[in-house]
């Protein structure tokens, strides 16, 4: 067993997927072992908090970010929203109303279907973030609320 | 001689729930959102000989109906009692009603994207549905006895006056009889499993060239603003219910709006009816 010899097999070795190679040739024998690769696939440096992220409006609306004690009341339909009952009609609700269960809060309509969306709880009315008469997708954010 | 309410004998398909019969009411869907609210019904059926302030969709747009010549019905189920997916009930409902009328009739009764009745383009009935966090709420108006619906009263530049089950020749009595046909009807459509195929062998101006307006703008308006009028090949109707128009040859489907009628392109690109 020759120097190049054993070089040769450590380059054979080296570029196989083998991690270990035990060679007996006439009572010489020779072991190749390769430790395991440790792959890091994460590593936090530093452990702040996410930032909160900016959660798409249902509609037209801009993009907006939650606060922290507030439920988004989402579409329940793919539909246009209406924040009146009609179009001479005052809204259901404005930013600062309170509302008790049962209060109307939009209408979403779909297909000529009025579905009247109501508060589930009583509530503060926080923010509202699609416009009068957007298109809306399933489970858009419509309206942001805080339980009182 | 009726009295202003009463509980009537008729078979309702949806929970045995009570079918009320009232002379005269504001409208049949106001009076069956008092009575559902607290009664803890799987689903209530109210009719009346009259609306006084019947709506249709779009608040400028009532229902008008002489006494005793419409069929006028709103009928109530509990959310929790409903078989299908709530969008689709405008679509069901319209389903029914053109069962029930091709019965009737001799003639094609088409139904126009998502909620009128037409028979040879002419509206013999109206929809209207509506939901609460409770309930959903079918409203139905179907003209029966009208002799006549004179052009200059009722028609418009783009749009045919309405008809009735008597001026298309079917022949009924009292709009009440066809009652317990139509709620059985509603009943099959609602738990229909191929209320789409039913939907597109029956669409009004399917393959054809229409004039549509998306979105809000036919609820904000008093007339249509044309340069928002789509114009397009109507391509049936997609899995949710929405109308699929084809411009251009790209399809897109729509949930809201309306569906003016047939339009032809003039040279100056003013719609015309067909």
């Amino acid at each position: 067993m020759t120097i190049e010899y054993i070089r040769s097999l450590i380059e054979v070795f080296e570029s196989s997927s083998l991690t270990e190679l035990h060679l007996n040739d006439e009572g010489q024998e020779i072991t190749l072992k390769r430790e395991k690769e440790i792959q890091v696939l994460s590593a936090p440096v530093h452990s702040a908090p996410p930032a909160p992220q900016p959660i798409p409006a249902a509609g037209d609306a801009a993009p907006f970010t939650q606060e922290a004690d507030t439920i988004i009341i989402p579409s329940p339909i793919v539909g246009t929203f209406y924040r009146t009952p009609a179009p001479d009609s005052p809204p259901f609700v404005e930013v600062g109303d309170t509302v008790k269960a049962g209060d109307a809060l939009c209408i979403i309509e779909a297909m000529k279907m009025m579905n009247r969306l109501e508060a589930e709880f009583p509530c503060e009315i926080v923010a509202i973030h699609a416009n009068h008469g957007d298109l809306v997708e399933y489970d858009g954010a419509l309206i942001e609320v805080r339980r009182i | 001689m009726l009295m202003p309410m009463e509980q009537i004998v008729c078979e309702n398909p949806f929970g045995a729930g009570p079918v009320y019969r009232f002379d005269q009411v504001g409208s049949t869907m106001d009076t069956a959102k008092k009575l559902f609210a607290g009664s803890h019904q799987a689903s209530l059926v109210v009719t009346a000989g009259h609306q006084k302030t019947g709506r249709g969709r779009i608040a400028s747009r009532s229902w008008s109906d002489s006494p005793g010549s419409s069929l006028l019905v709103t009928v109530a189920i509990s959310r929790e009692s409903i078989p299908c997916a709530l969008h689709e009930l405008p679509l069901r409902t319209g389903e029914a009603v053109c069962s029930l009328l091709t019965g009737l009739l001799d003639e094609e009764v088409r139904i126009k994207w998502p909620n009128d009745i037409l028979v040879h383009g002419r509206k013999i009935c109206g929809i209207l549905c509506e939901s609460t966090s409770d309930a959903a709420y079918m409203g139905i108006g179907i003209n029966c006895l009208q002799r006549e619906f004179p052009q200059e009263r009722y028609g418009t530049a783009h749009k045919r006056p309405p008809t009735s089950i008597v001026m298309e020749g079917g022949g009924v009595g009292d709009p009440l009889d066809l009652l317990p046909g139509l709620l059985s009807a509603l009943y099959d459509a609602l738990h229909d499993e191929h209320w789409r195929t039913y939907l597109q062998t029956h669409l009004f101006l399917n393959g054809r060239q229409v004039a549509f307006l998306p979105g809000e703008a036919a609820e904000q308006r008093t007339g249509p603003a044309e340069d928002e009028i789509i114009c397009g090949i109507v391509r049936g109707i997609d899995d949710q219910g929405g109308l699929v128009i084809a411009v251009e040859g790209t399809s897109r489907s729509w949930y809201s709006g309306e569906l003016l009628g047939p339009c032809t392109h003039g040279p100056e690109g003013e719609i015309h009816d067909e």
